[in-house]
């Protein structure tokens, strides 16, 4: 029997790029709105998999720092240097 | 049996669009939905689905052609353009915004359908959930069209996953639609005289650009259920019209408030689905009319409405014209006046009978839709885009408010109000 094709993923590691280039994105992504609100919509589905993983390990990760919104985060620079604002002109 | 080689006529929407891509192609980009895949998501059945739906719909492989006869169409076996890509390291942060500007470039640049097919797919892995950008060029499907490839992807998905096989028969229908269209061109010289007429004179905007410059949108969405909506319905009975010429009237009076004129013209963009066996065709059947209208000072609003829907029946009688011809008669005119055309007002009304729910076995959630949400559009646009479900009217408003000064808390007042009015409480002129 023939096997399936199939979507091959290629993985891209951020750890391999330059902060520069990551903060260039990261900035871009947050002054678009368009980029920020499909960034806060992801950022949902991130959350979820934040709080289910730390349900898992409730003893040794404390419920309070994964109820940090991420997304507060997010709007601040994750890597220092960074600036950026969703708030509308 | 039909030679998949063989080119066809462009029809009259798709020259429109050409037109649209040779004139302004930053508004001649595919269209793109986004969505959030089940967890249980099966890439391979994807796949299979993806390339089954592609190879029963022509359109959704058509290429175009330049001959000596101008753009034709063919539609080649072609398989869809899918790209996967799993983002790791870094922070959930990090990896969601670069996920976000992967979703987002995909449907920055415009498509070019002699090279490229017309349907392009990417799917980002981060953090366990599974993103898809669907990008369909604008040519090949309008927004029914997309509705129903979203549709048979999810049932053949279905299918596949619970082990039955899926059908691959092509649909003969897009072909005889063609047919159709090209046995009734002796009626566009008649038609684009009837444009012509209708839209001679017109007023022009003498402060548009040459380029398309972008601003915020303001938005504003509404839904319409129960006791609200049925008022409506039984207004539209009363007067023998429908939710599509009332979501008209609507607009057009909004526009002639804020504006101050009693003169304007909507783009409205019909289905072009009238035969049973059209409405289930994948591809884009339809056709912009720039219809003109009139206000009259202290004219009855159900007779406002009537006069609509009665001139709106007459455009799409005449929707068969050559688009081309009309933007050069249109470019004449503003060239003799020393003005721009810059009619970036439209209404789209979509009638949808089976609207997909989420989640489904395919689809978590769709995320290109949710209010809420911020985005860009083309300066002084103003579109109204409602679709009429068995249960609801969803009406979306979005506009440059620099242009058309108004707030969202002043949008939804005048909205409620002619809610109000068209509801049969107040059947005496809007004004």
């Amino acid at each position: 029997m023939a096997k399936k094709k199939d979507i091959e993923f290629n993985i891209t590691s951020l750890d391999k790029m330059e902060d520069k280039r990551l903060n260039e994105i990261f900035e871009k992504v947050i002054k678009s709105k368009k980029g920020a609100s499909a960034l806060k919509s992801m950022m949902r589905s991130v959350m979820r998999s934040t709080l289910k993983s730390a349900a898992k390990s409730t003893l040794k990760s404390p419920v309070k720092s994964v109820l940090k919104s991420p997304l507060k985060s997010v709007l601040k620079s994750p890597i220092k240097g960074a600036k950026g604002s969703t708030k509308r002109k | 049996m039909i030679a998949v080689e063989e080119h066809y006529g462009l029809t009259c929407g798709q020259r429109w669009l050409l037109k649209l891509l040779e004139t302004a192609p930053e508004l001649a980009r595919p269209v793109q939905r986004i969505y959030r895949l089940s967890k249980d998501f099966d890439s391979s059945a994807f796949l299979e689905a993806l390339q089954g739906t592609v190879a029963s719909h022509p359109a959704l492989r058509l290429q175009l052609v330049q001959t000596n006869n101008g753009w034709m169409q063919c539609f080649p076996d072609q398989e869809v353009n899918v790209s996967g890509e799993e983002v790791r390291g870094r922070t959930p942060e990090m990896r969601a915004a670069y996920a976000a500007m992967l979703i987002a470039e995909e449907a920055k640049t415009t498509l070019d359908l002699r090279v490229e097919p017309p349907v392009k797919v990417k799917i980002v892995k981060v953090d366990g959930d599974y993103l898809l950008s669907l990008c369909v060029d604008h040519l090949a499907a309008d927004e029914i069209a997309f509705d129903l490839f979203e549709q048979e992807l999810l049932l053949s998905y279905q299918q596949l996953v619970s082990g039955s096989s899926v059908s691959k028969t092509v649909s003969e229908s897009f072909y005889t639609y063609l047919s159709k269209e090209i046995a009734q061109q002796d009626t566009e010289p008649a038609n684009l005289l009837y444009w012509q007429q209708q839209l001679k004179d017109v007023p022009l905007n003498k402060d548009s650009h040459d380029e398309i410059s972008w601003v915020p949108a303001s938005v504003f969405n509404y839904q319409l259920t129960g006791a609200s909506l049925q008022s409506l319905l039984n207004f539209c009975q009363k007067h023998k019209c429908s939710l599509f010429n009332v979501v008209i009237a609507f607009q057009v009076l909004l526009l002639a408030e804020v504006s101050g004129s009693d003169d304007v013209v909507l783009n409205i963009p019909v289905s072009n689905r009238a035969r049973a066996n059209e409405r289930s065709i994948i591809a884009n059947l339809s056709m912009l009319l720039h219809v003109r209208f009139s206000i009259k000072t202290n004219e009855p609003l159900h007779q406002f409405v009537l006069r609509v829907r009665d001139q709106v029946l007459t455009a799409m009688a005449h929707r068969q014209y050559n688009y081309s011809s009309l933007s050069r008669f249109m470019t004449a005119e503003a060239e003799r006046k020393g003005f721009n055309i810059e009619w970036l007002q439209g209404c789209n009304f979509v009638v949808d009978n089976g609207p997909l729910t989420f989640p489904n076995i395919l689809f978590e959630e769709r995320m290109d839709n949710i209010p809420g949400r911020f985005y860009d559009v083309p300066r002084s646009s103003f579109t109204v885009a409602a679709r009429q479900t068995k249960s609801a009217l969803n009406i979306g408003i979005e506009w440059d408010s620099i242009v058309w000064p108004v707030s969202t808390e002043e949008m939804e007042a005048k909205f409620l109000l002619a809610v109000q009015k068209f509801s049969g409480m107040d059947v005496e002129s809007y004004y």
